[in-house]
């Protein structure tokens, strides 16, 4: 397949993470401006580490003065996500070479959704697929942060409720991929887990350990259901 | 500056290692028949996780309730599996969360 026609698929694939991605991140970067980082800052976040909610918890750090220590155990907590991503991430990304690195930098939550959730696509155009869907996902991140960076210094704020965009966008990915397996399990044990979690851990810790909480309960479920 | 700059610098750090982990360990040798039971339920669940969690930050017990977040998610929900329009569902959701956060304040 023509590298263009791969762009235009990446481009159609990618845009509900563009209606997402661009407002969380003027939201970002207008937030990080007005906490007292110059412009530059959020934008470097975004290009470097590249993963909203570690940014966002980096903004928060500066402001509560954490220990490095203490940050950087929380951090990896936060982060612990992006390994079990990596998981489901093996083969598709298995032949990929020279883009591989790149590849596993761009992991974010809705990269991670997309190239999941699409049809797999056929091995020789596989690779340059997934660089232009990570590529563009990057692009909409740090455009928005650069909007709200620039939009910080001139602007005050004014538009409340726009983070809910980012809840939208989970909740569509989700009922999409819960059509597609025909199965209301997910949702209870994320529901339950959540819940629990949130009742007995601290906040940070509620993501990473509902993660592997479900994951163990589904494996338990499905071994089951192999059996009977 | 030069802090933040460090701070930058290990907080890129962390996020990095977290995304190559899974690759390093298992790039040789395949990976364990259970690796494949995770791949497909996997998605879905971490997707709800990251519903629940997204809303699991609202005063549920201070006004307006999180109304305004469960009419958001009703909208997403009934306007995706109406029309699996993805970007329509997340402005109408959107749309409605934000007129009612203002409505209720």
């Amino acid at each position: 397949m023509e590298n263009r026609s791969i762009f235009r698929q990446a481009t159609q694939h990618s845009f509900p993470v563009l209606m997402g991605y661009i407002p969380l991140g003027i939201a970002f970067g207008f937030v990080a401006v007005q906490a007292g980082h110059p412009w530059w800052y959020p934008v470097a976040m975004s290009i470097f580490v590249y993963s909203g909610a570690t940014q966002f918890f980096i903004l928060g750090l500066s402001a509560t003065g954490m220990s490095m220590a203490t940050a950087i155990v929380m951090a990896c907590l936060l982060n612990l996500r992006h390994s079990f991503y990596g998981l489901s991430l093996l083969t598709k990304f298995s032949g990929a070479r020279w883009a591989k690195p790149y590849l596993i930098f761009a992991i974010t939550d809705e990269t991670f959704a997309l190239i999941t959730s699409i049809n797999e696509p056929e091995p020789s155009t596989r690779t340059r697929l997934y660089v232009a869907i990570s590529l563009l996902d990057h692009l909409y991140w740090v455009t928005g942060t650069l909007v709200g960076g620039l939009l910080g210094r001139a602007v005050p704020a004014t538009i409340t409720g726009i983070e809910f965009s980012l809840t939208a966008l989970f909740l569509v990915l989700a009922v999409g991929s819960t059509e597609r397996i025909r199965s209301l399990v997910p949702l209870a044990v994320a529901l339950a887990t959540t819940v629990v979690g949130r009742l007995l851990l601290p906040s940070s810790a509620v993501l990473p350990a509902s993660i592997a909480a479900g994951t163990g309960m589904l494996l338990l479920l499905s071994r089951h259901t192999d059996d009977g | 500056m030069a802090d933040s700059l460090v701070v930058l610098a290990v907080m890129a750090s962390i996020t990095f290692a977290s995304r190559l982990l899974p690759f390093l360990l298992f790039s040789r040798n395949h990976p364990p028949r259970w690796i494949a039971t995770v791949e497909t339920v996997l998605p879905p669940l971490v997707l709800w996780l990251l519903v629940f969690y997204s809303l699991s930050s609202i005063a549920w017990l201070a006004a307006p309730y999180g109304i305004p977040a469960l009419a958001g998610v009703g909208i997403v929900v009934l306007v995706h599996r109406w029309k699996h329009n993805s970007l329509l569902s997340t402005f109408s959701g959107t749309a409605v969360y934000m007129i009612l956060t203002r409505l209720l304040a």
